[in-house]
């Protein structure tokens, strides 16, 4: 029977082509949606979970207040690990990392020309491979970081520095004249961990390691430090007992307070924008999925009346109602399973372009892992569920005395029903529309706002302390170039983070953190920023280290008088000029109150910790030309670290890499939409046309012209698409309002936006439905009315 | 006896008023016989063949089939009924587009859950029996009027019903091709089918054995 069923359907999608094809090239542009989101939301959601451990492990954060404000540092101290294991019931086990902040030059020693820069590189301790699921190619869990000099690596970089050769025992060269030897080989951290590394080594080896010594020995080091719980301990009872063991140590009056993150939360807890996205888009998934499944649904309703004498044929000849709603039911899984594989070629075809624009990775082992294809197989399950259901329904019911004397209406078959998909389906475009436009607008917003620093043509080169004992020279030769117009020097390239300090209100009563920038003088000027109160010395003479300068929002934030000039902050630092109010962070935030140090002297100020040049560029200058004139200067200082720059226009941009993906995420989904909306009218302003053939035949034969006709059958579906924008606008403006409450500064949600919205989607209605209205309406009458 | 009819009535109610569709009508069949329905259009024959099909319901009086009394029947035990003992014959054969001759003799024996193999071979002798096995594996598109309603007798035939309701089944045919219908229901009578047609034509109601008149729903 079931041969039976699907040799019909294949017949009919056969001889029916058009339809056949509207329906499935929607289905699977829905399906293969989906599944990339799945794809998307499934790695998200699999972070770390490949750990054998991974619920038993929290990472340790430490909590400081400080009058208001809690700061979270993600780190404890080199013996706090160790100490907590001993002292705290419940842990059973401790793992310490650091990851160098900075590159690091590793050299080959046998071929002195594999020599590169790296970074994703670990101090670990020696059970690091027995405490997380990392596997070994090469080498023994247990024993490959027992040694100081030992190393491990992944296997990319086995490739890179030894090629095929096998590279257990031989050395690689590091910080200078230490060499490692490699003990171990390790799979390449898959896509979904958190942990990513290269290079591997003990951290009893950073004893060795003069800068790293200070640090641990002074108790100032900062490790992550990770936690196995026994399974039965309670996060919060550990959180506690280490307030208890390690936390007393600390001789300040600050608060102090250990917190415990699951590790499998790491990754998601991150950052408020990903975390969104988790929420957001398996319900845009779920969106396209139901507007394919309706587009299906409604077309193959529509053809109701075509099939409804194959249904009374078949009750006639027997056939029980279950046995007419099986039938269906095989036919519309052909039809799901068909574009389902289409989906899924259009998925893995588009995928990595659809990786590439959210800016994640994924493995392709992860793509092919049995998780997803089980998750997958469960979508095809439910999409041939859900398609299936309400056609195999609608069509069983018909008796068979009413349809094969030809008596069955227009209004049966779900006329009622199918104008509820088209409004539906149309709403969702027009919410999707109007998002993407507001979007687009609240970026573009954000790029040409107006913030009170002049960021064009700004290059910022950041450099260690390496280039830091030279700067004087190197900002000299930059200067020298023809196309570089003006320089000045940072601790820190703007919007990419500010250092902190701590402050007491004018009143006295309160501590606040007041973010601080520490800048070479020439910084103001080049900047463009704007004095509130100007200070009365030159501003060379504000070098000296009790002078600071502020800006309005810091007056108001301190509690200062109107004119604090000469006023002093922690009774140290003397106000020497305030600054209008500049956004020195994104339009997320109102501006907040800011400090700034003016260092004179910059080649002694950068010497330690590095800084960044900042370099305005000439506007007709060739880019490429200028960043390679750069660089050899650059390279002339430094060898260890790589060259580096950023526009300082491409950085502020970049603080809404989140906005902007999300725009481009919902450009795309909308297109999808309002494609597979306008198949779906199409596909029913066919079917509409041949259901009142003889209508319209009748109607000319009587004197209707093409105009008259072509207007009948564009008008009703013409007043579904109104109402649906009608509906729509509303709901769109909600969720905007919404979106927006997450900036400080907005672009307006003007109306044209909505205007601009329903005209367009009208407008792509009436092409919809106009080719097929037309041609009904030229048709000869007489083809019409000949009696079947 | 086959069937019998007792005072079936059969209306619809329009703005207050009762149409009747069907009014006292009383009948019996016997076994073997070839009774022809006539009317003018509107006088309810389809109806009537309708009711004897139990395709429709009717609103008042007793409809014994088979000793079975159709009206307390419920919907499926009539359903089961009608598709062990009644074969149906349309004016506009209402043969299934989709599917080849072979596949639309075959349909009805699916639904009665008979095993392919046999389904195979009833289906030959069906085709053999009305000589279009040359035409087994076309679609009905392929086939004159007078060829696709030969294809639906079979297809009525070929789960050995008892009785044949034809609904004018020489409507859509020409003068020949009608004859040669009204032939092989005349040879299918003798061999002992049961059969009731609804007919315009007083040469086709000729072939049968009896006639009966309808006029407003009602037999004269």
């Amino acid at each position: 029977m079931i041969k039976n069923y699907l040799k019909i359907a294949w017949r009919g999608l056969i001889r029916n082509k058009g339809y056949s094809s509207i329906n499935i090239v929607g289905l699977s542009m829905g399906l293969a949606a989906c599944m990339l989101i799945v794809l998307y939301v499934g790695h998200e959601l699999s972070y770390d979970k490949f750990h054998g451990n991974a619920d038993n492990i929290y990472q340790a954060e430490t909590e400081m207040t400080f009058g208001k404000d809690p700061i979270y540092i993600p780190y404890l101290d080199y013996s706090e690990g160790p100490k907590s294991k001993i002292s705290v019931a419940g842990i059973e086990e401790y793992l310490r990392y650091q990851k160098i902040s900075e590159n690091v030059l590793v050299t080959n020693t046998e071929t002195p020309s594999l020599k590169f820069s790296e970074d994703n590189i670990l101090f670990a301790d020696p059970n690091f491979f027995e405490f997380f699921s990392f596997n070994l190619t090469n080498g023994n869990k247990r024993e490959v970081l027992i040694n100081p000099n030992s190393m491990v690596i992944s296997e990319r970089i086995a490739t890179k520095y030894f090629a095929d050769a096998d590279p257990i025992g031989k050395s690689l060269q590091l910080f200078g004249n230490m060499l490692f030897t490699i003990t171990g080989v390790a799979e390449n951290p898959p896509s979904n961990s958190s942990i990513h590394f290269d290079f591997i080594m003990p951290i009893s080896s950073m004893l060795r390691i003069e800068k790293y010594k200070e640090d641990i020995e002074q108790g100032y080091s900062n490790f992550t430090t990770l936690f196995l719980l026994d399974e039965l301990a309670d996060p919060k009872m550990v959180e506690a007992s280490l307030l208890n063991s390690i936390g007393k140590n600390s001789g300040d009056d600050l608060q102090k307070k250990y917190l415990l993150k699951p590790l499998r939360s790491l990754h998601l807890g991150e950052d408020w924008a990903k975390n969104k996205y988790i929420r957001i888009f398996p319900l845009v998934a779920l969106l396209i999925l139901i507007l394919a499944l309706v587009n299906y649904a409604s077309l193959s309703t529509a053809r109701s009346t075509t099939r409804s004498k194959e249904v009374g044929v078949r009750k006639v000849m027997g056939a029980p109602r279950k046995a007419i709603a099986q039938q269906f039911y095989f036919e519309s899984a052909l039809y799901t399973v068909i574009s389902f594989v289409f989906g899924y070629f259009l998925c893995l075809t588009t995928q990595s372009k659809f990786f590439e624009l959210l800016g994640v990775e994924v493995d392709k082992a992860f793509i092919y892992s049995p998780e997803m294809l089980l998750s997958l197989l469960l979508l095809l399950l439910l999409t041939i569920f859900l398609a299936a259901a309400y056609p195999a329904i609608l069509l069983s019911s018909f008796k068979p005395i009413v349809v094969l004397q030809g008596k069955m209406s227009k209004q049966q078959g779900g006329v009622a029903l199918r104008k509820f998909f088209t409004v539906f389906q149309f709403s969702i475009s027009v919410v999707l529309i109007i998002c993407a436009l507001v979007m687009d607008r609240q970026l573009d917003f954000f790029r040409h706002a107006d913030t009170g620093v002049d960021r064009e043509n700004i290059v910022m080169l950041p450099f260690s302390g390496n280039l830091g004992k030279h700067f004087g020279a190197f900002q000299e030769e930059v200067s020298s170039l023809s196309e570089i117009v003006e320089t000045t020097s940072g601790i820190l390239p703007l919007y990419k983070g500010h250092n902190m300090m701590s402050a007491q209100s004018d009143t006295g009563d309160e501590m606040i953190f007041l973010p601080t920038l520490t800048i070479n003088k020439d910084f103001i000027s080049m900047m463009g920023l704007d004095w509130a109160i100007p200070p009365k010395d030159s501003i060379a003479q504000m070098g000296n280290k009790s002078a600071v300068i502020i800006n309005q929002a810091a007056v108001a934030r301190l509690s200062l008088k109107d004119n604090p000039i000469h006023q002093k902050i922690n009774d140290r630092y003397e106000i020497q000029g305030v600054l209008k109010d500049f956004n020195y962070s994104s339009l997320h935030h109102k501006i907040g109150a800011l400090s700034l140090f003016v260092k004179n002297d910059p080649s002694y100020a950068w010497l330690e910790q590095g800084g960044v040049l900042y370099a305005k560029v000439g506007p007709k200058t060739n880019i490429p030309t200028i960043l390679d004139e750069l660089k050899i200067i650059y390279q002339k200082y430094e060898n260890e670290q790589p060259f580096e720059y950023y526009f300082l226009d491409d950085v502020f941009d970049s603080q809404y890499k989140a906005e902007d993906r999300l725009a481009k995420i919902f450009g795309a989904f909308t297109g999808f939409a309002i494609l597979i909306a306008v198949m779906g009218l199409f596909g029913l302003a066919t079917f509409t046309a041949l259901q009142r053939r003889k209508e319209i035949g009748i109607r000319k034969v009587l004197g209707a012209s093409v105009e008259n006709v072509a207007t009948l059958l564009s008008k009703d579906f013409l007043k579904l698409v109104l109402l649906a924008i009608c509906i729509a606008s509303p709901f769109a403006y909600w969720f905007m309002d919404k979106w927006m409450e997450n900036f400080a500064y907005k672009a307006p949600i003007s109306w044209w936006i909505f205007v601009l919205a329903g005209v367009g989607t009208l407008a792509v209605a009436l092409a919809t439905i106009g080719f097929q209205s037309i041609k009904t309406a030229t048709t000869n009458p007489i083809k019409s009315l000949r009696t079947e | 006896m086959l069937l019998q009819l007792n005072n079936i009535f059969k209306w619809v109610t329009t703005g207050g008023q009762r149409i009747f569709l069907l009014k006292d009508i009383n009948l019996e069949v016997e076994e073997g016989e070839f009774i022809s329905i006539m009317g003018p259009s509107g006088s309810g024959k389809s109806t009537l063949l309708n009711v004897i099909g139990m395709l429709d319901t009717f609103d008042e009086g007793e409809y014994n089939f088979m000793d079975e009394s159709v009206h307390s029947l419920k919907e499926k035990h009539r359903s089961n009924l009608y598709k062990q003992y009644i074969g149906f014959v349309f004016q506009s054969y209402h043969l299934l587009d989709e599917l080849t001759v072979k596949e639309n003799l075959e349909m009805p024996l699916i639904y009665k859950k008979i095993k392919g193999s046999e389904r195979k071979a009833m289906v030959a002798d069906m085709l053999d029996r009305f000589n279009i096995v040359g035409k087994k594996d076309l679609f009905p598109a392929q086939l004159s009027g007078g060829q696709q309603q030969l294809v639906g007798v079979a297809r009525a035939l070929i789960s050995n019903p008892k009785l044949i309701l034809a609904d004018e089944p020489t409507g859509n045919l020409n003068s020949k091709q009608g004859e040669e219908i009204m032939e092989l229901f005349k040879q299918l009578n003798r061999e002992g089918v049961t059969i009731i047609q609804v007919t315009h034509s007083e040469k086709n109601a000729e072939y049968g054995s009896r006639i009966i008149n309808l006029l407003d729903g009602r037999m004269v």
